[in-house]
């Protein structure tokens, strides 16, 4: 362990203690009462979305518009020698070629995605296009800029990289492995009480080592931008989950005030962590711009989004458990590997061991180790989901060890306190969520031994697994404006990313506001409302949640103010409600909004709320928690593995919109299905070239690949979050992987402790 | 001139007479040459759907569609959906199913939907028809099977399943 990482751990223990002083989160009235919350509702952007008229990134054509392609890089590590772009540039149609040799300079900034300078939406500190450094394959060494996109395209093809190798680090090599400063979200080291005592008084031990490969997020739209500038100002639009960050990031790289800047994004097609960071193409974009005077877009070939754009860290999990007879964990020992870049975003496998099962003897030890790859990335459950991959398997190994029934071993050892930190939760309805699926499914009627159900070729199973992911609140503003027909508006610099944010918003706006929904319009993705940063983490939900919920206190005392001579005169904010479209007293004295502006004569009322800081998620432990059931079809045959039915039953506090958070779950556990069966980035370990970088060669579940699938809520609000609610939008894709092992293990008897769970695997 | 080749195009019901790069696909001809952005560019080959359109009827991936090759052709594509009574009977099942999330893939599962029911009715057998000799209904494994092509990645699968039972049953 490193001094610095020592230094780390200590620190978060001082922290520990310290936070424990600290008050709960408020209690949010609204968390509990019915009304707009909870209602099962049709999506708001619903009918745009039907007819084609969303505009997303690259449906964007200013007038001018130029078209730029990237070329990668066809070496892993070492130095551009020479750039020839004479053919390019006579090319026709073509405006420029940029390579290092001519871009502009553009600030390095912070890599967003360690989390020690959040500031900024930059995936990495590297100087692209800014050196003749070449720090994996596939990284952008020029772009060409033409008049149209095919140009663009034949352009790009003519310019002629030659390079100067050097060996590059392309294996996850356990020699190279070291303890980094700073997991993502967890300590790197966990040691509670003796694991070797632990061991030697269990009455059945599993031991294991369970691999996931490198993934990526591939959402249908892939990345673009569309950068223009107009003087010193810059406006773009980009596929971002962040746009509050790709503003801090081009004002800085371009030296611009932060009010020069504009990014737009209010809709993107589907991000699941991969728009959260700004790749290199971002800036490169508006560099491109800057070079040939002209609006300039930008738009990521699919094969291009495996290249230029990071994925999932692949990661290798050594797991050993030890249960007394009564099937209580006596020891947890995980120790996890990951693959990170310099910039050392090191992934948490662990997660799942640190926090799911009481047990008092618990080591959890995260390494990494620095490849030349592209950086990896936050994809939906980062660390987490393949780490609950190897421990919910080992979980259901330790059931088969013990004679016992998987669901009844989870419930024994169903915790009180964190078992790591020893801090209460804010709320946990795990043990609610397990008794719920297990009754949907129909768990109890599996058989007891596994290869027992036969259909013809096809052999039947069912398996389970647990599901968690930690909760935030994270910083957001929003604008919210009361216009003098009683009609508001909120601003928020956080966007739709399909997961039904404004949808969700709005219903809790209504009843926050005590107006109907066709009174509140949520508008969304403009980087210039105020300083936001909610880059994804599920937290859109509650976090705009809090900063509409200030906003509503504020607005209640400006109105207040221009209410002299009314009913209300002399009331307090805390003695008023929001309600019937207006503003009451418990004794029914009250003014309408609209009558309240109408007699000060006002136009409208503007405020701006902020997010509180979430004290209760420092103090306490807060996650979300689920459980999958799964049953599988094994051909005996061939080894294709057809999932036939599923439950999934989740505690995420309050269900704000139902019909939206059943589907973001479904789609969780579809992508799940994905990374059990078929989902791998492969990488040529020889040049570090991905393998199979298109959709027709790296599989990811169609329509014949899914059943209907059942999703159930606990839906107890928690007391400590805004609307009692908790962030969802990861924990689907958790524990997935391993319930589908699970099943497999019942259906055929054989364990398979590598992702995908290829047919092969099966036939050995 | 260019290289470029004169091509008549009926798009929507309106008719439009065009100089294209030869290397233009019906895709980006929509996108960028007539501003029609509904259709989508998920992968530029062929392999998520996210661009299907309606070719004289049939539903084609327009990214591996060369425009020049449309010529004197109708194209129908998401825009003109509301038009068709059973275009508007999709789009109103997406709303009630929820059969879409992020929305990107969505113009392309519709005109799918469209050219899949058709393909149904004359009889077109899938990969999962049991029986060649009669028309297969269209239940689940049948509406699956031949949905295969429009992938979604934020997992609306079994809303669209349901969109089209519903649209299928009447």
């Amino acid at each position: 362990m490193t001094f610095i990482s020592r230094s780390y751990g200590l620190g978060t223990r001082v922290l520990g203690k310290v936070a424990r002083l600290l008050p709960d989160g408020r209690h949010d009235p609204l968390s509990t009462r019915p009304g707009e919350i909870g209602r099962d509702l049709h999506r708001l952007d619903g009918p745009a979305k039907v007819s084609g008229g969303i505009r997303y990134t690259a449906d964007h054509v200013p007038a001018g518009l130029a078209y730029a392609v990237a070329v990668p890089s066809t070496i892993a590590k070492g130095r551009v020698t020479a750039v020839e772009t004479s053919r390019a540039l006579a090319a026709p149609g073509v405006l420029l070629v940029m390579t290092h040799e001519n871009a502009p300079p553009m600030k390095p900034t912070g890599a967003y995605a360690t989390l020690r300078a959040p500031v900024g939406a930059a995936a990495m500190t590297l100087p692209i296009l800014n050196t003749d450094r070449v720090f994996w394959h596939g990284q952008p060494v020029a772009v060409a800029v033409a008049e149209t996109q095919e140009q663009a395209e034949h352009a790009a093809r003519l310019v002629e990289v030659r390079y100067a190798p050097e060996p590059a680090v392309l294996s996850m090599s356990e020699e190279a492995a070291y303890t980094p400063a700073h997991s993502v979200l967890e300590e790197s080291r966990t040691v509670v009480g003796d694991v070797r005592a632990g061991l030697a008084r269990a009455a059945a031990t599993v031991r294991g080592v369970y691999s996931t490969p490198a993934e990526y997020h591939n959402a249908l739209e892939p990345h673009a931008t569309v950068a223009r500038w107009d003087g010193d100002d810059l406006t773009v639009h980009d596929a971002s989950q962040y746009p509050y960050g790709v503003k801090e990031m081009l004002a800085k790289k371009f030296g611009l005030p932060l009010d020069r800047v504009h990014v737009l994004a209010p809709y993107i097609g589907g991000g699941f962590g991969g728009k959260t960071c700004a790749w290199p193409h971002v800036a490169l974009t508006v560099a491109a711009a800057k070079l040939a005077g002209r609006p300039v877009k930008l738009a990521l070939s699919r094969t291009q989004t495996y290249l230029m754009t990071g994925g999932r860290a692949p990661t290798r999990s050594r797991i050993q458990l030890g249960a007394d007879a009564q099937g209580r964990l006596t020891a947890i020992v995980h120790d996890a590997l990951a693959t990170c870049t310099t910039d050392e975003f090191a992934e948490a496998a662990i997660a799942a061991s640190r926090h799911l099962y009481a047990c008092p003897n618990i080591s959890a030890h995260q390494r990494v180790v620095q490849v030349d790859r592209i950086q990896n990335a936050f994809f939906r459950g980062p660390g987490v989901a393949p780490g609950s991959f190897a421990m919910e398997s080992a979980i259901d190994e330790l059931a088969w060890e013990l004679g016992m029934d998987p669901l009844e071993l989870r419930l024994r050892n169903e915790p009180d306190r964190d078992p790591v930190s020893g801090n209460r939760f804010t709320s946990r309805h795990l043990r609610e969520a397990y008794l719920l699926g297990a009754e949907t499914f129909g768990w109890h009627d599996r058989a007891t031994l596994p290869r027992a159900t036969r259909d013809g070729h096809w052999l039947v199973g069912q398996g389970m697994a647990a599901a968690i992911n930690p909760d935030a609140v994270l910083i957001a503003a929003v604008r919210l404006r009361l216009s003098a027909d009683g009609t508001f508006t909120i601003h928020s610099s956080t966007n739709e990313l399909g997961a039904g944010t404004s949808t969700a918003q709005t219903q809790a706006a209504a009843q926050r506001l005590g107006v109907p929904m066709d009174k509140i319009r949520f508008l969304q993705g403009d980087s210039d409302v105020a300083k936001t940063r909610i880059p994804g983490a599920s937290a859109a939900t509650t976090t705009l949640a809090s900063a509409i919920w200030n906003a509503r206190d504020l607005l209640v005392r400006e109105l207040l103010k221009l209410a002299q001579g009314t009913p209300l005169t002399g009331l307090r904010a805390g003695e008023v409600e929001t309600r019937d479209e207006g503003l009451f007293a418990r004794d029914g004295r009250g003014v309408t909004y609209r009558r309240i502006l109408e007699l000060a004569g006002r136009d409208h009322v503007e405020v701006t709320g902020k997010s509180a800081v979430p004290y209760q998620t420092l103090k306490r432990t807060t996650s979300t928690y689920g459980a999958h059931f799964a049953e599988v079809r094994v051909d005996d045959d061939t080894g294709e593995v057809r999932v036939t039915r599923w439950a999934g039953a989740f505690d995420g506090g309050r269900v704000v919109s139902p019909r939206q958070a059943a589907s973001q779950m479904r789609g969780g556990i579809i992508q799940g299905i994905g990374m059990a069966l078929m989902e791998a980035t492969l990488l040529d370990e020889r040049s570090g070239r991905v393998v199979n970088a298109s959709l027709a060669e790296q599989h990811i579940p169609t329509q014949a690949d899914v059943p209907d699938i059942d999703v159930c809520f606990v839906d107890r609000p928690d007391p400590q979050t805004p609307l009692g609610a908790k962030g969802i939008g990861e924990l689907g894709i958790v524990g997935v992987a391993a319930a589908i092992a699970n099943a497999i293990y019942h259906a055929t008897g054989k364990r398979v402790r590598s992702l995908p769970i290829s047919p092969d695997k099966l036939l050995s | 001139m260019n290289g470029h080749i004169p091509i008549h195009l009926n798009v929507n019901g309106q008719a439009h007479d065009l100089s294209l790069d030869p290397r233009t696909t019906l895709l980006d001809c929509l996108r960028e040459r007539l501003g029609l952005t509904g259709t989508k560019k998920g992968c530029d080959q062929g392999a998520c759907g996210a661009c299907t359109v309606l070719l004289d009827g049939e539903r084609v991936n327009s990214c591996l569609t060369p425009a020049v090759q449309c010529d004197g052709m109708e194209v129908v594509t998401i825009e003109a959906m509301a038009d068709d009574e059973l275009g508007a009977q999709v789009q109103q099942a997406f709303l009630t199913h929820d059969g879409f999330q992020c929305g990107y893939c969505t113009s392309g599962q519709i005109c799918s939907i469209i050219g899949m029911l058709a393909e149904h009715r004359e009889g077109r057998p899938s990969a999962v028809t049991e029986d060649l000799a009669r028309p297969a209904p269209l239940n689940d494994a049948e509406i699956r099977e031949r949905m295969a092509g429009n992938l979604c990645r934020c997992g609306a699968y079994n809303g669209i399943v349901a969109a089209i039972r519903e649209v299928a049953a009447v």
